[in-house]
């Protein structure tokens, strides 16, 4: 249930750095640090018990992914 | 026809499909709905102490939040929820939220707003230098955190959540941007949730889903650009596929279709198109419903189509659609091919593997338990892409090379023998709706979607943050 989204896009800014010299390796830590931190923590079984869980602010429980977006 | 390809020419060519190298049209915005589902769900144990300070009066200092008030609001609040599951994913989620906190509660032009503080800290509207803040207005509440990667980078990660009843929609968004060269950019995912009423009275969910991302400028090797992913109908699904919303708001899933217009800043060399300067790259993608064996309904793109041209919109351009074998016709420009494209993009995407691109053949073995076996050149640069009809008719100094796992785009490793199901599923259902059937994209087509008022409305929604002076800004 981990995935990342923002670190695929973070990702894009490291086609071809390779040859740009220490920038690139900045950038790719930065990048791997933004991936670790945007990682799911919950996983399947907490999604389920958080489904029904109110926001205190505006009493909403929003809702699980679309079927045709689950894997 | 076999193809060899360059390794490192084919990454740059995944790259290329959107500015989310890794996933291509109707399948990226499935990793990107569910992720941005999925954390609105995850914020209500990671954001647990400021969402309940929301509801605490506005005072000029920070004022001391207590842990069981909050715990004793949700119980009164959560009737049937397991409170103790509900602790232990805070717990887990951010062990911080389970003790008493100095929270800031401020009001501003009718936006609530509430961050963690320090005990005496006087309250301002500063937020964007705390690690972790929320805002309120009306019915949307809007969570942030800022990431320090550095005294001069520093990452945005902002979600929204309205939950508004008076209209019957709840509206999802996520937002991550950054400076990159002086320039914000980043990325904008928006997912509306609504409703329709079908020919037999049911009431459906509906959906609506788009993706705007912002690259800026190429630098360098780096490619710029923007683009938009979105669903040109609002959808609903049900099994059957024929059902239809009676006042027409929506459509089922299979009669959508989800489109990626990229303008992609950067060289492009094709079959027809061989540029220096921008390119439009456009896919369309026709959505199926498929049944599996065990008779549960899947989705996958039946036609995942891809149309390129200069932006200047003239000369030379491409259209193809991505399909397990066709036959040459000089008419429709079709190869023969038989490589087996449609099951290892379905395959690939759905898995965030299109950084390795397993082949047909490779899917192959992983279904039926076979040693999962690629194909290389002597010098591993280049890959071999058997015809999907004889995997074992490999070229000339190609050199196997067993997979036991493969690793996705977000660096995680997964076994090939958790991926068998799956396997099995996709090249069970390949034959079930004809693959490039559809007209492919021409010109026009790309034309009237650039100037469609849905295109241009869904691009002005999701692109307004980067034109803002604060695009994390969260009192907006």
């Amino acid at each position: 249930m981990k995935k990342l989204v923002v670190g695929v896009f973070l990702s894009m800014l490291m086609v071809g750095c390779g040859g740009d010299g220490g920038d690139s390796s900045t950038q790719k830590n930065d990048s791997q640090r933004a991936t670790k931190s945007m990682q799911l923590i919950v996983d399947a079984a907490d999604l389920q018990e958080l489904q029904n869980v109110k926001y205190a602010s505006n009493d909403g429980i929003a809702f699980s992914t679309p079927e045709n977006f689950q894997k | 026809m076999k193809k060899i390809l360059i390794v490192a020419g084919s990454l740059f060519i995944v790259s290329q499909v959107s500015a989310a190298p890794n996933l291509q049209g109707y399948y990226q915005a499935k990793e990107l709905v569910s992720y941005t589902v999925n954390k609105i769900q995850q914020n209500k144990a990671e954001y647990f102490m400021l969402d309940y300070a929301l509801k605490k009066p506005a005072q000029p200092q920070a004022q001391l939040v207590a842990y069981n008030d909050a715990l004793g609001y949700f119980q009164v609040e959560n009737n049937g929820v397991n409170e103790e599951q509900f602790e232990r994913i805070v717990q887990k989620v951010n062990p911080e939220g389970l003790r008493d906190q100095y929270v800031c509660r401020t009001d501003t032009s009718g936006v609530k707003l509430a961050y963690i503080a320090e005990r005496d800290e006087s309250c301002s509207t500063n937020y964007d230098q705390k690690p972790m803040a929320i805002s309120q207005k009306g019915t949307k509440v809007t969570f942030f955190r800022r990431l320090d990667f550095g005294p001069t980078q520093s990452h945005f990660d902002i979600q929204s959540y309205d939950n508004n009843v008076a209209e019957n929609t709840e509206t999802l968004t996520l937002n991550y941007v950054l400076k990159f060269e002086g320039r914000w950019i980043g990325d904008s995912v928006r997912v509306i949730k609504g409703q329709a009423v079908l020919g037999d009275t049911s009431t459906q969910p509906t959906y609506d889903v788009a993706n705007y991302q912002y690259s800026g400028p190429r630098s360098g090797s780096i490619v710029g650009g923007e683009s938009l992913l979105y669903n040109d109908v609002p959808y609903f699904i049900t099994d059957n596929t024929e059902d239809i919303a009676v006042d027409n708001s929506a459509n089922h899933v299979v009669k959508t279709v989800f489109i990626t217009f990229n303008e992609m800043d950067t060289d492009y060399h094709g079959r027809n198109v061989n540029t220096d300067d921008a390119v439009y790259y456009v896919n369309r993608d026709y959505v199926n419903q498929y049944t599996l064996e065990n008779s549960t309904k899947a989705y996958f793109v039946s036609d995942p189509q891809t149309f390129v041209i200069d932006t200047a919109m003239a000369g030379p351009f491409e259209s193809w659609v991505s399909v397990d074998e066709s036959v040459w016709d000089p008419e429709k420009g079709t190869d023969q091919v038989s490589s087996g494209e449609w099951v290892s993009r379905a395959f690939n995407n759905t898995h965030n593997i299109t950084g390795e691109s397993p082949t047909f053949c490779m899917i192959e073995d992983i279904a039926k338990g076979r040693p999962v076996t690629g194909y290389f050149s002597e010098d591993g640069k280049s890959g071999w892409w058997p015809s999907m009809n004889d995997c074992k008719d490999v070229g000339v100094g190609v050199v196997p090379r067993i997979y036991t796992h493969f690793t996705n785009s977000n660096g995680e490793k997964i076994a090939v023998n958790s991926l068998r199901q799956s396997a099995q599923d996709i090249i069970y259902v390949r034959l079930q709706h004809p693959q490039g059937e559809k007209d492919l994209l021409t010109l026009d087509d790309v034309k009237a979607i650039k100037s469609s008022l849905r295109y241009l409305q869904i691009k002005t929604d999701l692109s307004q943050r980067f034109g803002w002076a604060k695009p994390y800004d969260i009192l907006k």
